[in-house]
């Protein structure tokens, strides 16, 4: 692909017999696995300089996000592995292209050794959430990780306490490169009067400043009270739920990472309780309606953002050639938009196995999909590998200086 | 290769080392750098190609028609580039990926990187720098200090073959 940049100067490294410029160069180096990257920082000291660069880092998102055949996302989900609970990862393109493929776990730091939740995943970055109140924050390809401030440093007496819901998402680029989780716990500890309470807490971490910001405690209702699925979905600079507020009535509720508040966004109609997808970075609904899901895409049209109808899945029982069992939707486990706008369908089949069906919106067809290592999977987060270090840029350039 | 008295449809191009090649303009006109040319009608007698040598360019033009004998079915077209790369050793690919670059060939460029990078993925470091020639200039304690940070990326490097 020719570079729209202008062609940068040749090599530095160009002593001997390299003709290849550096623009191209980067057209190659982009599209190596992270752990190749790494070994060639070796290679000389140019080498080490371009890969260790904002510019290429950001290149490599930006490209492996565009390219057709996603080289690098995968598709992870917590599954029970022989050694216990671990991330697994099957890559995306082998997933699109194959009818059966591996998903081995990921190398997953030392201290995720009991019950793991994928909090989120943001830019190669994934945010861990282990056992009952500890967080991580993780680059798989690059093996780094970090034990997040303890969330309820200077609660005493906590009975007990768990993750009602969470997310994590990188600010936009105005606001500067950083990175926030956000957590909402509940908990039941004891006052200075020795009277037990039961409340829950939330609070924003960011990892510039590597700190938990300002508690809020909520003693009834929380700004998430009866959020459906605990992960809020990260799409342009917000986390996203959905709200149950009574009986087959619900609500879109965001927390906007840079300004820390929450608002609310329009429904694209009042179709039972959707699922939320990520396409292109942008916010997408499944709209239950009987035999179909509309999906609504949350798009710039004209000057304002908008729902906009992307796709609809039949899932007539006719139309589907596969053995679903029970009537639907109380079987479909998890919709999950993939980059090239295709649908990943997970559900469980009767027999307790996690099965996987792809809905193509091209030729409305579904293609059955065998996944090995993907077992018990509720969750599923696409995932796409990155040099992204948790010691931010600024940082690393302040260090140096 | 001599070029052929033309119909209108068909190009002459020559490369740097003189060698004459002709080729249907719908086939060549996959090089941006070319179909500018045509445009310019800058392709009456011979289009010269300076930064391409003869066994490159004749390369290119096989990929040329057999990429614009394939109709719009991506997946035919992947299989034929796919097939038509699996051969070429490193040299081949950098002459193309070169050629491709000049002659502003998107889908070759694209193509012949992600071979390049197949094919490096499990190299060694000093496959890298003898390839691309490129100097070492690490001292030994440098070089050791940058290895030891990403030591276990090295787990897995083929055992240098040179092909």
């Amino acid at each position: 692909m020719e570079s729209s940049k202008p062609k940068r100067r040749r090599s530095e490294t160009s002593s001997t017999n390299l003709r290849i410029p550096e623009g191209i160069i980067l057209e190659i180096l982009w599209r190596l696995p992270v752990k190749s990257l790494l070994k060639f920082k070796s290679v000389s000291k140019p080498w080490l300089r371009l890969i260790s660069s904002k510019y290429f880092k950001k290149t490599y998102i930006e490209n492996s996000r565009k390219h057709k055949a996603f080289p690098h996302h995968s598709i992870i989900s917590p599954c029970w592995n022989p050694g216990g609970m671990m991330i697994n990862s099957c890559p995306l393109y082998a997933l699109l292209t194959e009818q059966s493929t591996h998903a081995p776990p990921l190398d997953c730091p030392k201290a995720c050794s009991s019950e793991m939740l994928v909090l989120g995943s943001c830019n190669g970055l994934i945010c861990v959430g282990v056992g009952r109140d500890k967080i991580l924050l993780w680059n798989p390809a690059t093996r780094e990780s970090k034990e997040l401030p303890y969330f309820f440093d200077g609660v005493n007496d906590i009975e007990y306490c768990g993750f009602i819901s969470y997310g994590f998402g990188i600010l936009d680029e105005i606001s500067g490169d950083n990175y926030k989780v956000y957590a909402l716990f509940y908990l039941a500890c004891w006052d200075d009067e020795g009277v037990p309470l039961l409340c829950s807490m939330g609070k924003v971490y960011s990892l510039k400043s590597n700190s938990w910001g300002e508690t809020a405690v909520y003693y009834n209702e929380t700004p998430l009270h009866g959020a459906i699925e605990s992960a809020g979905k990260f799409a342009s600079g917000k986390l996203h739920w959905i709200r149950k507020t009574a009986e087959s009535k619900w609500e879109i509720v965001f927390l906007d990472l840079t300004s820390e508040t929450f608002g609310g966004l329009e429904k694209p109609s009042d179709d039972f309780v959707p699922r939320f997808g990520v396409l292109d970075g942008c916010l997408c609904l499944f709209c239950d309606r009987p035999k179909m899901f509309d999906i609504w895409i949350w798009k710039k049209y004209g000057v304002e953002d908008s729902w906009i109808k992307f796709s609809r899945i039949p899932y007539d029982s006719d139309s589907w050639r596969t053995p679903f069992v029970t009537p639907l939707p109380e079987e479909w486990g998890q919709l999950c938009m993939l980059p090239n706008g295709e649908v990943l369908i997970t559900y469980m089949s009767s027999e307790y196995e996690s099965k996987f069906v792809i809905y193509s919106p091209k030729d409305n067809g579904f293609r059955q999909r065998y996944v090995d290592k993907f077992k018990d999977v509720d969750q599923v987060e696409v995932y796409s590998e990155s040099l992204v270090s948790l010691v931010l840029d600024d940082e690393q350039e302040k260090a140096k200086s | 290769m001599a070029a052929e008295t033309g119909t209108p449809t068909t190009l002459t191009l020559k490369s740097n080392d003189d060698e004459l090649f002709s080729v249907a303009e719908s086939a060549a006109i996959l090089s941006v750098t070319i179909r500018n040319m045509v445009e310019d009608g800058c392709a009456g007698g011979v289009i010269p190609l300076d930064n391409v040598d003869g066994k490159t360019l004749a390369s290119v033009i096989t990929y040329m028609n057999g990429i614009s004998a394939i109709p719009a079915d991506e997946e035919k077209k992947k299989s034929y580039r796919d097939k038509f790369l699996s051969d070429k050793d490193f040299e081949t690919l950098a002459d193309m990926v070169l050629a491709a670059n000049y002659l502003n060939m998107s889908c070759l460029m694209d193509a012949v990187s992600a071979k390049i990078a197949q094919v490096m993925e499990k190299k060694s470091v000093g496959w890298v720098r003898r390839k691309f020639g490129i100097e070492n200039d690490y001292t030994p304690e440098e070089e050791a200090a940058v290895k030891e940070e990403h030591k276990w990326t090295f787990e897995g490097v083929e055992t240098d073959d040179d092909n």
